[in-house]
C-alpha cells in the first residue's frame, strides 16, 4: 500500500514538472530565441598573442589590396584598345589567388580559436594600387614590387610571432609568452614558399619579355601575350 | 531626275562615311603622307556602351559584386569560429562569396569586351549605389545572417533590373547586354532569393520550437549536406 502511495506521488510530481515545463516552452515558442547561448569553454588552448594576431589580421587586408591590384591589372589588359588577353588572363588568375591567400589566413585564425569577434574589420574596402600601365613589362614590374612588399610583410609577421615578451596574465602576474612555433613554421614553410616561387616566376617573365621587347618591340609583347594566353611557359 | 538621284547618292555616301567616321578616318589620317600621331579611334564600343551613364551602372553593378563577395566572406568566417561552429552556414556564405567574386571578374571581362573600362573608385550618381559606408554587424545569429543574405541578393537583383530597364528603351536598345544580364544574372538571382527566403522562414519556425539549439544544429547539418 505504502509502495503504491509513493509511486503515485512520484508520478504526480513528474506530471507537475512536465506541466510547468510545457507552459514555459509554450512561452518560448512565442518568443523565438534567435541567439543561442554560449557555453563556457576553457580558453587555455587559444594561445596566439595579440601582436601576432594583429599582424595576421592586417595581412588579410594586405592580401586583398594585392588581389584588387591584380584585378585592376586584368581589367586594364582586357580592354579592346590594349588587347593583351594573355596578360589579362594571368592577372585575373593572380587576383583570385591572392583572395585565396586571404581565405587561408582566415582559416588559420579560425583554427587557432580566433575571429569570435571583430570580424567586420578584417576587410576594409581594399582599393587597387594602380589602374593604368604603360606596357606589359610595366605591369610585371609593378607586380614584382607588390609581391616583394607582401613577402616583406610576411617575414615581419613571422618575426613578431616568434618574439617572446613579458606580459601580465589574467591572474595579475608577469609571464613570458611563447614563440609561436607552429604559426611561424606555417608562414615560412607554406606562405613564404609560395611567395618566393611566385616572385621567381614574375622575375623570369619580366626578363624574357624585356629581352624580346629590346629586339622586337611591339612584336615581342604581342608574341609574349599569346604565349601567356595559351598557358605556355615563358 | 538624274540630278535628284545624284544628290541622294552623295548625301547617302556622306551619311555612311560620317556614321563610320571616327575609326576609319582616324586610320586615314594616321596613314596619310602628312602623318599623324593622333591615336586611333577604333574600339569595340557600340549600343548601350556608347552611353556613359549605362556603363557607369554596369561598373557599379560590378563593384557591388566585389563588395558583396567581401561581406559574404566575413559572414562565412564568423560562422567558422569555434563558438558559432556552424559549418553549414559557413559553407553557404562562402559559396555566395565565391560566386559574387567570380561574377565580378566575369562582369569586368564583359565590360571590356564591349569597349568599356572598369572603374574601381567610388562611382557617384548611380541609381543602385550600394551603401558601402554602412557598418555591418557580422556577428549575427543564424536567422539574422540568413535575412541579411536575402537582402543582399535582392539588392543585386535590383541592380540587374536597373541595367535591364535602361537598355530596353529605344534610345539605348542593346539586345546583347540584355541577353547577357538575363542569362547570367536575373534567373540565378531569382533562384538564390527563393532559396534564401525558404531557409529564412524555415529557420524562424525552427527556433520558435521547444528546442531551438537542437533545431539549429540539425538545420546547420542540413545546409552542410545540401549546399
Amino acid at each position: 500500500m505504502l509502495k503504491f502511495i509513493v509511486l503515485a506521488a512520484i508520478l504526480l510530481a513528474g506530471y507537475c514538472v512536465q506541466g510547468a515545463d510545457s507552459v514555459l516552452s509554450k512561452r518560448a515558442s512565442r518568443l523565438p530565441s534567435c541567439r543561442s547561448k554560449l557555453m563556457d569553454a576553457p580558453t587555455d588552448w587559444i594561445t596566439m598573442e595579440d601582436p601576432c594576431t594583429e599582424k595576421m589580421r592586417e595581412q588579410i587586408q594586405t592580401e586583398f589590396v594585392a588581389s584588387m591590384t591584380y584585378l585592376a591589372m586584368g581589367a586594364y589588359f582586357a580592354q579592346d584598345t590594349v588587347n593583351r588577353p594573355g596578360f589579362a588572363k594571368m592577372f585575373f588568375e593572380s587576383a583570385s589567388e591572392e583572395r585565396q591567400h586571404a581565405i587561408k589566413i582566415i582559416g588559420y585564425l579560425l583554427m587557432r580559436g580566433k575571429l569570435t569577434s571583430d570580424v567586420g574589420q578584417l576587410i576594409r574596402d581594399p582599393q587597387p594600387l594602380g589602374s593604368t600601365y604603360s606596357s606589359g613589362a610595366d605591369a610585371l614590374k609593378n607586380a614584382l614590387i607588390l609581391e616583394a612588399s607582401v613577402t616583406r610583410k610576411i617575414t615581419e609577421m613571422a618575426k613578431v610571432c616568434e618574439t617572446e615578451f613579458e606580459k601580465v596574465n589574467a591572474t595579475g602576474h608577469f609571464e613570458r609568452t611563447m614563440n609561436d612555433y607552429h604559426l611561424v613554421d606555417w608562414l615560412t614553410g607554406d606562405f613564404l614558399n609560395e611567395q618566393y616561387e611566385g616572385q621567381r616566376d614574375l622575375a623570369g617573365k619580366l626578363s624574357t619579355l624585356n629581352k624580346m621587347m629590346e629586339s622586337h618591340g611591339a612584336l615581342g609583347e604581342f608574341l609574349f601575350d599569346k604565349k601567356l594566353l595559351n598557358g605556355n611557359s615563358v | 531626275m538624274k540630278l535628284q538621284l545624284f544628290v541622294i547618292c552623295v548625301i547617302s555616301v556622306f551619311c555612311v562615311s560620317y556614321a563610320t567616321d571616327t575609326c576609319y578616318s582616324s586610320v586615314k589620317s594616321v596613314c596619310s603622307s602628312t602623318g599623324s600621331s593622333l591615336p586611333l579611334k577604333c574600339n569595340s564600343k557600340y549600343g548601350a556602351f556608347d552611353n556613359e551613364d549605362i556603363m557607369k551602372n554596369v561598373q557599379q553593378y560590378t563593384q557591388d559584386h566585389i563588395l558583396k563577395s567581401f561581406h559574404y566572406l566575413l559572414m562565412s568566417s564568423y560562422f567558422g569560429n569555434y563558438e558559432a561552429n556552424r559549418e553549414g552556414f559557413e559553407k553557404l556564405f562562402r559559396e555566395l562569396s565565391d560566386d559574387a567574386w567570380e561574377k565580378s571578374i566575369d562582369l569586368i571581362k564583359f565590360i571590356t569586351k564591349r569597349g568599356g573600362h572598369m572603374q574601381f573608385n567610388k562611382i557617384t550618381n548611380t541609381e543602385n549605389a550600394y551603401d558601402s559606408e554602412k557598418i555591418f554587424e557580422f556577428e549575427k545569429h543564424e536567422l539574422g545572417s540568413m535575412a541579411k543574405a536575402l537582402e543582399l541578393q535582392k539588392n543585386l537583383a535590383r541592380g540587374a533590373n536597373n541595367i535591364h530597364k535602361k537598355i530596353l528603351n529605344t534610345e539605348n536598345h542593346d539586345s546583347e547586354v540584355a541577353s547577357y544580364i538575363e542569362n547570367n544574372f536575373v534567373h540565378k538571382h531569382s533562384d538564390s532569393i527563393r532559396k534564401l527566403s525558404g531557409y529564412t522562414n524555415d529557420l524562424h519556425q525552427l527556433i520558435s520550437s521547444d528546442d531551438a539549439s537542437l533545431s539549429l544544429y540539425l538545420f546547420d547539418e542540413y545546409l552542410k549536406n545540401t549546399v
